[in-house]
């Protein structure tokens, strides 16, 4: 026979599970693609705060995968390098004068553009040249949050690693434990090494920059004051050729002076 | 009328300014060279022979070599310690493992300490170099801020502008590269470069040009490669390659066209070598004093080739200025603790520019001396007890400072015009010639200057009035200094301009109105001269003192002081007193009165090449038939426009008249019909012009988010003070686990645990930082450049409604006897 009380905590979870039944089934309508896209927009507004996982889907776009790892760091340094040197180059490239908004007015390059769009950030935005250091200060994050991920899951990931490495050389997959301790130190010691250098390389890198960049507007501006001060001379220069012509006019039209001869 | 649009001058200054902008910049490669920097810094990786070195005579002067082992087998030691090889490193040692690990964590420690002292110079030398890329004057840097900001300043002016401007400003003028300087010459440079292991330091050295040399001849050093005496070394190769460009460059001030004005700057494409990368050489020829002065030298188009500071020997060390320790390892084991910078490498000296050498930076406020026109310096204490640190006086002028028979005689001075060739190439004056200047009859008057014996009561230069034939005489005295004939003569020539649209006869001095408007014009135009000869600076008077004091003396006739609050009684002594010294200077190349007729166009360019201006400005600049000719800038456009508007109105009649038929009859009947003046101009209020503001920075709420994302990374709720949130150390002894063992592992992890919500908030806090620095950037700016587009807006406006602008269709018939149609007409079409 059935106590008392296992037939009211059997009532309860049964009151409880039917709760739950309903509640799933009268809020289906919410878990739709409407909303992920509107908790993407959420994160993608706030993504600085958001966790930078290499598997949300935010970043997954990174080239920091399961079996690329020895690549990661060329990988990095080579997109940064690429962005720093397209913004120093940026300094002698055209700015469009006639933009219709500031950040228009120097579109970020086609590197800048290229990493950007693949962060969440500006993912559906246009990006000016002026937010290289917001890009790739968030490019670094991501990429120690990869480096971060990886040590944590060190083992496995050294395995599939190892596992790639084996069969593009067209040899057995079979993990043995010496290549693996060996594959797990390389990679501990270049998270390592990564997690040091790549933070304090880009801030010098940025320290520069940030000079520099300071005086980026004024330079812009002063391209375009200097192509509408061209522009401005020659409709002058246009006007003092019609100018010339006055005193003829005036005294063409008057009958009481003779020209010169 | 025939007009020369003199493109070639400015295009070949954007052409300069430009120069680095034409060619994409070098690999400039910032980033690989911080990440070798950081490598080198964090794990000893890539370490170069200095630092081995340093680490080995460290390890000598402590007695860390062991018996049997020499300085050179020490390299390969601390070589193994650096790479992290502990087992070789203790084989290599002393071939046991006893208190080895020390030795080798010491060892590192030394290569960390002093790479960290290397790396914090570097750090700062870089920053340095970002926050000053553009803005300190050197040529060819990426920014061309300055070669910019000198375009359009020369879009915009007139020469004329100066008389109104109260800052003298240098005169820089951009050429285009002389055939004479050949590709291979660049060749050279590069190559001399290339030869040196130092080129930074090179670069650096001749960062101010080779001129600042030539009193000492070249002697070869050799020196380490460090900051300051790297750029102390000099390479003779290198300044031969660097003469050899300069000996190319034309050293005649006619050689240019217009020719070369006293204390103008030319300035010539910069040339970027193709290496070393980013260095580039830089030309300039300056007329001083009619002395035409050469130069080149080298200058980085971004500074990353920081030297480093000194570790190793060097020269002679001083116990009292570096103590006594010091000096003993220094002399005993040729290093320098620590590091060191030598003495910072000489700057040019006063007489050789100083930091104002270069052209740019001379037009930097430290360069620029404020000149006090506006603005008296002698300040009077009125209260006792009062501190006046500057004060504005009361316009001095007692008179008009200049009368015109009408209209405002816009640009008269006519610096603004290129003279004719006719003018140029014309023979001297002679003697018998009676007034041949300016030729052709565009004039309404002649000059004609003389140099004289004596010339009206002793007066050094005197203009008399317009005689019957249009002439205009100017007596030059030929006893005046040298030094004054150029002023005079300019002098002369502003009262020649203003007699010359007069009647003959007419006096300008007969009263005492009438003498002071004209005397303070002239003057404002000869002291103009003076302040940019510097000889004001050095008199110490200013502008408007030299203005109204010579103006009191000139119209002394009429009283003390007629035109002018300030004391005239030392102006003219102590101005003459510079004149004189300047004269008497060794060297000094001044012209007499006759030199300059014999020798009509290099005496007049010698003088001043305003002067041949100012007489091509006596021809009007908008007669029929007549040529004018000036360089196409916005200013000299406006110039040329307005002397037009002023002409068409003041020698015709804007709305014509008509052929009276009876004697009753109305001669300008149409006069009535002017359309209403549409007053654009009037309607347009300009922008105030008004410091931009600060954006709202609010750190408080910046610091209180950063809190706030202390608590959440921590997992706890936001509290007050917010260290609260921050990790807390004594929880595992305050909740201790079930064994001493675990609890004391827990307690010695929690580091680590300590370490990742670090970590995170330090990732976020700079991406963070940055887009809020990005953000009030751009908050800044927008309000910065508000008075700027404001201003061109209303610019835009104006030339929007002369474009608008419209003209009636119809012409005045010549002998109407009723009212036109074409007047109603026209004035419904207004």
């Amino acid at each position: 026979m059935i106590s008392r009380n296992a037939r009211i905590v059997g009532l309860i979870v049964f009151l409880l599970l039917a709760a739950l039944c309903a509640g799933i089934v009268a809020n289906s309508k919410k878990l739709t693609a409407t909303s992920v896209s509107l908790l993407m927009k959420r994160e993608a507004e706030n993504s600085i705060l958001t966790p930078c996982s290499r598997f949300t889907e935010s970043y997954m776009q990174l080239p920091f995968g399961d079996t690329n790892f020895a690549r990661w760091p060329k990988l990095y340094h080579e997109t940064a390098a690429a962005v720093i040197e397209e913004h120093l180059q940026s300094f002698s490239r055209a700015p469009q004068c006639a933009a219709a908004t500031g950040n228009d007015v120097l579109p970020g390059g086609p590197k800048l553009q290229e990493l950007s769009k693949k962060l969440p950030s500006w993912k559906s935005t246009s990006v000016s040249q002026w937010e290289m250091s917001s890009v790739l200060l968030e490019y670094l994050r991501a990429y120690e949050c990869a480096l971060e991920e990886r040590l944590y899951f060190l083992h496995p990931d050294a395995m599939k690693e190892l596992e790639s490495k084996l069969e593009a050389k067209g040899e057995s997959t079979d993990i043995l434990l010496g290549g693996l301790i060996a594959e797990v130190a390389e990679e501990d010691r270049i998270i390592a090494q990564e997690l040091v250098t790549a933070r304090p390389t880009l801030n010098r890198s940025l320290a520069v920059l940030a000079g520099l960049s300071r005086l980026l507007p004024l330079h812009t501006e002063l391209q375009c004051i200097e192509r509408a001060s061209i522009d401005i001379r020659n409709a002058l220069a246009l006007g003092a050729e019609a100018g010339s012509c006055l005193p003829r006019i005036w005294n063409a039209k008057d009958p009481l002076r003779d020209l010169p001869q | 009328m025939k007009r020369l649009f003199a493109f070639a001058g400015f295009a070949l200054l954007l052409l300069t300014a430009g120069g680095a902008c034409a060619q994409s910049l070098g690999d400039l490669q910032l980033y690989e060279n911080m990440h070798t920097i950081t490598l080198q810094e964090r794990t000893l990786e890539g370490v170069d022979e200095q630092i081995i070195s340093y680490v080995v005579q460290l390890a000598q002067q402590e007695n860390m070599i062991p018996e049997g082992k020499t300085a050179s087998d020490m390299t390969e030691v601390v070589k193994a310690a650096f790479e992290t090889r502990l087992d070789d490193f203790c084989e290599k040692y002393n071939g046991t493992f006893d208190a080895c690990p020390q030795t080798y964590q010491m060892f590192r420690d030394w290569g960390m300490d002093i790479i960290d002292t290397r790396t914090l110079s570097t750090d700062l030398l870089h920053i340095a170099a970002g926050y000053e890329t553009g803005v300190i004057g050197n040529m060819g840097e990426i920014f061309t801020i300055a070669e910019r900001t000198l375009t359009i300043r020369n879009l915009w002016r007139s020469a004329d502008d100066a008389l109104l401007t109260p800052e003298v400003f240098p005169l820089i003028r951009a050429v285009p590269r002389p055939d004479s300087v050949t590709d291979g010459m660049f060749d050279a440079v590069s190559e001399a470069l290339g030869r040196e292991q130092a080129s930074a330091g090179s670069v650096n050295r001749y960062r101010y040009g080779i001129a600042v040399f030539d009193r000492e001849p070249c002697r070869e050093s050799q020196g380490p490669n460090e900051l300051f005496e790297a750029t102390e070394a000099r390479n003779c190769t290198l300044e031969r390659a660097l003469t050899a460009i300069r000996n190319a460059l034309p050293q005649d001030p006619l050689t240019f066209d217009p020719p070369l004005a006293r204390g103008e700057i030319v300035i010539f494409p910069l040339r970027i070598l193709e290496t070393p990368p980013n260095v580039i050489v830089w030309m300039m020829v300056e007329n001083v004093n009619s002395e035409i002065r050469r130069d080149v030298g080298l200058g980085w188009q971004l500074m990353l080739e920081t030297v480093p500071i000194g570790i190793l020997g060097g020269d002679n060390c001083d116990p009292g200025k570096m103590g006594e320790s010091y000096c003993t390892v220094f002399d005993r084991f040729l290093i320098r603790p620590g590091g060191r910078y030598e003495d910072p490498p000489r700057e040019p000296t006063e007489q050789e520019g100083g930091l104002c050498h270069l052209p740019f930076a001379r037009d930097g406020y430290l360069c620029r001396p404020m000149r006090h026109d506006r603005c008296n310096a002698d300040i009077e204490d009125k209260e006792p007890d009062s501190i006046v640190l500057t004060e504005c006086k009361p316009a001095q002028a007692k008179q008009p400072v200049a009368l015109t028979e009408s209209g405002p005689d816009i640009c008269r001075t006519s610096w603004w015009r290129i003279p004719s060739e006719e003018l140029k190439n014309m023979s001297p004056p002679s003697a018998d010639q009676d007034g041949p200047l300016p030729l052709g009859d565009c004039a309404l008057c002649r000059l004609d200057v003389r140099c004289k014996d004596d010339c009206m009561d002793g007066a050094s230069a005197v203009t008399e009035p317009k005689d019957d034939n249009g002439v205009i005489h100017i007596c030059i005295n030929r006893s005046a200094p040298r030094a004054v004939l150029r002023t005079n003569l300019i002098h002369e020539l502003v009262h020649t301009q203003q007699l010359c649209n007069l009647p003959p006869h007419t006096k300008i001095f007969d009263t005492v109105e009438r003498c002071c408007a004209s005397e303070m014009e002239a003057n404002t135009v000869s002291c103009r001269v003076l302040a940019e000869d510097g000889v004001l600076d050095e008199a110490g008077v200013s502008i408007e003192e030299c203005t109204g004091g010579l103006a009191n003396i000139s119209c002394k006739n009429y009283g003390e002081k007629p035109c002018s609050d300030l004391s005239a009684a030392d102006v003219k002594d102590k101005i003459e007193e510079v004149l004189n010294r300047k004269e008497r200077e060794p060297g000094s190349n001044f012209p007499s009165c006759d030199e300059v007729s014999a020798e009509w166009l290099k005496g007049i360019a010698k003088l001043d090449a305003r002067i041949i201006s100012m007489i091509e400005g006596l021809n009007g600049a908008c007669s029929p038939g007549c040529q004018t000719k000036y360089q196409n800038t916005i200013g000299n456009n406006l110039c040329y426009i307005g002397q037009c508007v002023e002409q068409s109105i003041e020698q015709s009649r804007v709305i014509p008249g008509r052929m009276a038929l009876n004697v009753g009859d109305e001669s300008f009947p149409w006069d009535s019909c002017a359309a209403t003046d549409s007053l654009t101009g009037g309607l347009i209020t300009l922008p105030a012009v008004s410091p931009p503001l600060t954006p709202a920075y609010n750190p408080r709420l910046l610091v209180e988010s950063l809190d706030r994302a202390l608590c959440q990374l921590n997992g706890l709720p936001a509290m007050t003070p917010p260290i609260l949130c921050q990790f807390d150390y004594e929880r595992r002894l305050s909740i201790p686990t079930s064994d001493y063992v675990s609890t004391a592992l827990s307690f010695a992890s929690q580091i680590e645990e300590n370490d990742t919500p670090t970590a995170s908030l330090q990732r976020m806090t700079q991406g963070m930082g940055t887009r809020i620095g990005t953000s009030l950037l751009t908050r800044y700016l927008s309000w910065a450049s508000m008075a700027l587009s404001d201003s061109l807006r209303a610019g835009n406006q104006l030339l929007n409604a002369m474009e608008n602008t419209k003209f009636p269709l119809s012409t005045c018939p010549r002998t109407a006897t009723e009212k036109p149609d074409f007047c109603t007409a026209s004035s419904s079409s207004d």
